[in-house]
């Protein structure tokens, strides 16, 4: 059985050395010949970025002949129990509207077991919850104010109160389709009844804030304050046509190849059992405040991307992952600057997946296969090095146009030469073209004119966000946890963030403040019918308006000029702390 | 599409014993630029230069550093001919899919792939049939995008337009009007271009992008390595220079111009073809009702248009017997021969189905046979040679064989790094290009021209153009000069001497 590393640390002392022993041999080869290092070392970029540009590329291509995976229709009185896991923090406001998507799910309730797992520390949320009118198969969980925070542990923690044979997380603004959970239950029959091992089924994530509702005669739909229904920004767009490429084309090409699936967030839907089989070991756990906790280590609460990570896992252990044909609606973030913060989060967690896969590369290789690893290895760590590594070679590009440097020249032998050309031109067009496919084949015609003039300038910020990420693996003391981005929760700044990471380059880390939190938490609650109000604008189709609480009053209106252009409303930011604050500051239920 | 396949190859094999492959001169010099890409002295992209389109001489830089590929001209041909079955394919489906008809797809198809001089360009490393089978699959990708309102295919035609747009330059102005035919089918869908999906908008950008961005790269290249963004139309031996030099009667002539292109058509297609093609055009536009499936069908003629307009404008040369006297860039009307196809075929598709009687099929075999034979006899009537391009390739061969001597004799009897000029010399160079220094070698070329004689530039051979009044520039920079100190004559004919250093006059050999 292949044993899971979590990435508490970010790199093992045997990867430091080897990391050490190759910084010298370089600078050897640097010292003997300059030139000879600047041509190694581009030349061993360019065989990479080829090698993932080709990943790219076969992936997009492979998803064109992907068949949604067979499913066999299970009667009501056969279904299997259902789990499925709300992890929230710091959003009271989003109760009502995943027990409101939760509604418009078609799964017999007696089948259906919702929970809410909820940070002891996040009292407001926690009161929320409580004070709201929940069906009665809507459980609440308290996950114990415990270092690291975060969603993986939260889940964890969850997993132990499943009663479902399958289970299946969704954030709070998700609204997945109605008939979603009866599908994965088909595909995991169809399975089992075929001896297939699968281990998960990923629904598609769409944000369907990628272009603005309009009417019948075209117009944005707006309210009476003059806002737009369905606020759109480009960042959103893009944002959208991201998710599109990923859900669309790169993971059904992942799925219809056999090769391991980086899984997305959330709507990936597991069989319990598989989750406890190849959960961590229980000392590789953080200590939690109840020495009886059972918490069940299927995620590692040290990897931001944790459903990356189980992805490979389950690959390793020999489950396969496939793609549902449903999807779950997502909202993207609005921002360039929280989208940032979000995308920097996710590359930092898929260099941490991909360190900790490279702590024992041979053993992870014949786990998964070699073409396997190789490929999620190209998927996660690939990322990173090829975000890090791009504006380096556009720098170099543009410097030899302007001073046509020979220094620079020499660095580009022959083949790397025509190699970093075929990158520079068909490699950029090709993401371009997917990207524009993307949006073309889902009727986002809107989005093409973003992407033509946007998409470039979106992946210098993604390479931004990418050094933003490797400044946060090189300063293990700051980890932030739940770094939420959308829906007004919390996020730090760019600029916050970096700040934040030189401050504390030379600072240890804090201790978790386990002696703050009075008592393990770990309780069911009975809802509290005597609500206070809540605040949302969202009504899921097919629920009864008089359950929603009323919209506060908010300010005035802006003036729309025109009445075309879309209105944006900025998500008020919650006051930015740090986490010890936020320790210090732990609600107790 | 095996009978294309099968007539490609028979034709190439026809016109490689008749010594034509390299009969065009152009044919030469598109080996040439895609060899030098990866073999010579100085080799690298910028080889591609600026003024001739890069695509097909990228393409045959992927063959053209095998000597026999290269010599045999097979570099280049073997892309030709693989278009020429792709363009055959292409027009099938087009009309099939246009009229339901398998029997006018086959007639496209039949007008185009028997067409001689079709079939004796796509023989050689020409860039036309790269044109020809671009265009018709743009067309077919613009159609079935319409027809089923697949992204995929919408994705295509814009490739290959953008592909189009490196090839030849008249295929700019077809890209042009395709897009103008994406507009016209958005238009008539009523799909939005700033409000509601914004479908149109998409849709256009999409379609424009490649196509713009493929352009906007040329004229970067042109700039980047000529300092001029329209080196390709303005820069020495671009299309407008050479045309400077000739004296052209079709220049502001519209009656001229419209009667050369004519008589080119009728030469190069056929009576048969193009009368087919006329009243196939008719019947179409009636069907069709002008719309977007007709356009789309109409933009195959927009490059013999502009070719008309080029004779007119004087940035493109063309002369026929009937009008000037003589031959001259027939190819150029060849293209006439794509719509001719289309349209033919567009008539044949629209005629009443025959009943299922008995004889029915043995008298549609007869029809294709007596079609087939109709059309390769029109042609014949219209000419007074076929393929006419190939005769004139050959008058062109013909009047290189001194250069070809000359060339054989530099490439048989010499060794080391040769200094000579490209530029109508190809046949000296042609099959000594891997130790030519050229005009195109960078600081090379420079510093042997002024110091041929030293170690340092490392020449060993010297070959000059001397006709008098027409002398290369290494005639004019080094004939008789003492920086020629150390090399001897080892040839001399009329217009060329070939030096050699180290030689005495007593070797010197001569053809008068």
């Amino acid at each position: 059985m292949h044993r899971r590393e979590t990435a508490e640390h970010t790199t093992t002392r045997a990867q430091r050395a080897v990391a050490a022993y190759l910084l010298v041999g370089l600078a050897l080869l640097g010292a003997w010949s300059p030139s000879s290092l600047g041509a190694t070392l581009v030349g061993a970029a360019m065989v990479f970025l080829t090698a993932y540009m080709v990943l790219r590329l076969t992936l997009v291509l492979a998803s064109r002949g992907y068949r949604t995976p067979e499913q066999e229709p299970v009667p009501d009185d056969e279904l299997p129990r259902y789990t499925t896991l709300h992890p929230m923090y710091d959003e009271a406001n989003m109760i009502p509207v995943v027990v409101a998507a939760m509604e418009a799910v078609d799964y017999p309730r007696d089948r259906l077991e919702c929970l809410l797992v909820l940070e002891e520390r996040d009292g407001a949320t926690v009161a929320a919850a409580r004070a709201f009118d929940l069906p009665d198969h809507f459980r609440i969980v308290i996950v114990p104010a415990a270092r690291p925070y975060g969603k993986p542990k939260a889940c964890n923690y969850a997993l132990q109160h499943a009663t479902g044979d399958l289970a299946v997380i969704f954030d709070a603004e998700d609204r997945p389709e109605p008939q979603q959970l009866r599908k994965a239950a088909a595909t995991f029959r169809a399975a089992e009844r075929r001896g297939d091992r699968l281990g998960c089924v990923q629904a598609r994530l769409v944000f369907d804030n990628e272009q603005p509702l309009r009417d019948g005669e075209g117009r944005t739909r707006r309210d009476d304050d003059g806002y737009d229904v369905r606020p759109t920004t480009w960042t959103s767009r893009l944002l959208g046509n991201e998710y599109a490429v990923h859900f669309d084309l790169v993971l059904t090409g992942l799925a219809r190849l056999g090769l391991p699936v980086p899984l997305g967030g959330t709507s990936n839907h597991f069989p319990v059992a598989l989750l406890r089989e190849i959960a961590f070991e229980r000392e590789q756990m953080p200590t939690m405040p109840d020495p009886d906790d059972g918490s069940v280590g299927a995620w590692d609460p040290w990897n931001v991307t944790e459903d990356a990570e189980l992805g490979g896992a389950i690959a390793a252990a020999g489950w396969r992952t496939t793609v549902l044909d449903s999807h779950t609606d997502e909202e993207a973030c609005l921002t360039a600057r929280a989208a940032l913060n979000q995308r920097s989060r996710w590359v930092k967690g898929y260099a941490q997946t991909s360190l900790v896969l490279l702590r024992h590369p041979w053993r992870t290789a014949r786990a998964m296969g070699p073409l396997s690893y190789l490929a999620f290895q190209l998927q996660v760590g690939g990322t990173f090095v090829s975000l890090a590594l791009s504006p380096v070679f556009w720098g170099l590009f543009g410097a030899y146009l302007l001073t046509g440097s020979d220094r620079i020249a020499s660095l580009f032998p022959g083949p790397v030469y025509y190699a970093g050309m075929a990158l520079l031109v068909v490699g950029n067009l090709a993401l371009l073209t997917v990207s524009l496919y993307a949006a073309e084949s889902r009727g986002r015609h809107g989005t093409v004119r973003h992407l033509l003039t946007v998409l470039p300038v979106w992946w210098c910020l993604l390479s931004l966000a990418t050094y933003v990420a490797a400044l946060e693996l090189l300063v293990p003391s700051w980890r932030p946890s739940w770094n939420k981005t959308a829906h007004g929760v919390r996020h730090l700044g760019m600029g916050r963030r970096l700040a934040l990471a030189s401050a504390t380059w030379f600072a240890a880390p804090e201790p978790t403040p386990v002696r703050s939190v009075a008592k393990p938490a770990v309780r069911f609650l009975p809802p509290d019918r005597t609500a206070s109000v809540l605040a949302t604008g969202y009504v899921a189709p097919g629920v009864s308006a008089p359950r929603m609480p009323a919209r506060p009053a908010r300010p005035a209106p802006r003036p729309v000029r025109g009445g075309a252009r879309p209105v944006v409303r900025e998500v008020p930011k919650a006051p930015v702390r740090w986490l010890s604050e936020q320790s210090r500051e732990a609600v107790l239920v | 599409m095996l009978l294309a396949l099968a007539l490609s190859v028979l034709s190439w094999w026809h016109v490689l014993h008749q010594d034509l492959v390299l009969g065009y001169k152009d044919a030469l010099s598109h080996l040439m630029i895609g060899r030098r890409v990866v073999v010579g002295e100085s080799t690298g992209l910028a080889q591609l230069g600026g003024i001739w389109l890069p695509l097909q001489h990228v393409l045959i830089s992927t063959l053209a550093w095998n000597d026999a590929l290269y010599l045999s001209g097979f570099a280049g041909s073997v892309f030709s001919m693989a278009c020429h079955v792709a363009t055959c394919l292409g027009l099938f489906l087009v009309v099939r899919d246009l009229t339901g008809s398998r029997a006018g797809g086959w007639a496209a198809a039949a007008v185009l792939g028997l067409n001689a001089d079709v079939l004796y360009l796509q023989a050689t490393p020409m860039g036309e049939p790269l044109m020809y089978a671009g265009m018709v699959w743009a067309v077919h990708a613009v159609l079935r995008w319409q027809r089923h309102g697949s992204t995929r295919w919408l994705f295509l035609g814009a490739g290959l337009c953008a592909l189009l747009v490196l090839v030849r330059y008249e295929a700019w102005v077809f890209s042009a009007a395709l897009w103008c035919v994406v507009a016209h089918a958005c238009a008539v869908r009523r799909q939005r271009l700033w409000r509601g999906d914004q479908a149109a908008q998409g849709t256009l950008l999409v379609f424009g992008f490649y196509m713009a961005l493929a352009v906007l790269g040329w004229l970067v290249w042109n700039a980047v390595l000529f300092g001029d963004w329209l080196h390709w139309y303005r820069g020495a031996w671009s299309s407008v220079d050479q045309m400077s030099r000739l004296d052209m009667s079709q220049v502001g002539s519209w009656s001229r111009s419209w009667r050369t292109y004519a008589w080119g058509g009728i030469h190069t297609a056929g009576w048969l073809a193009l009368v087919g093609g006329a009243l196939g055009l008719l019947v179409a536009g009636a069907r069709e009702r002008g719309g977007p499936r007709f356009t789309a069908l109409l933009t195959t003629t927009v490059p013999p248009a502009f070719l008309v307009y080029g004779l007119w404008s004087g940035s493109q040369p063309m002369r026929v017997v009937e009008v000037d006297g003589d031959l001259y860039n027939l190819r150029m009307a060849v293209v006439l021969v794509v719509p001719a196809a289309l349209f033919t075929g567009y008539l044949v598709g629209a005629l009443p189905r025959p009943t299922r009687a008995p004889g029915v099929r043995g008298a549609a075999l007869a029809a294709v046979v007596v079609g087939s034979a109709g059309l390769l006899v029109s042609h014949a009537l219209s000419t007074p040679a076929v393929p006419v391009t190939a005769v004139e390739a050959g008058q062109a061969r013909a009047a290189y064989a001194e250069q070809r001597e000359v060339g054989r004799f530099v490439a048989e009897r010499t060794t080391g790094r040769i200094l000579a000029e490209s530029i109508f010399n190809e046949w000296v160079i042609f099959p000594n290009q891997d130790r030519v220094v050229y005009e195109g070698s960078a600081g090379a070329w420079d510093s042997a021209l002024e110091r041929p004689a030293d170690d340092d530039s490392d020449i060993d051979v010297v070959v000059m153009r001397t006709t008098p009044g027409d002398e290369d520039s290494l005639a004019l920079a080094l004939h008789g000069s003492p920086r020629l100190a150390g090399f001897g004559v080892v040839l001399q004919t009329d217009n060329f001497l070939v030096l050699s250093k180290g030689a005495g006059d007593g070797t010197t050999l001569s053809r008068q």
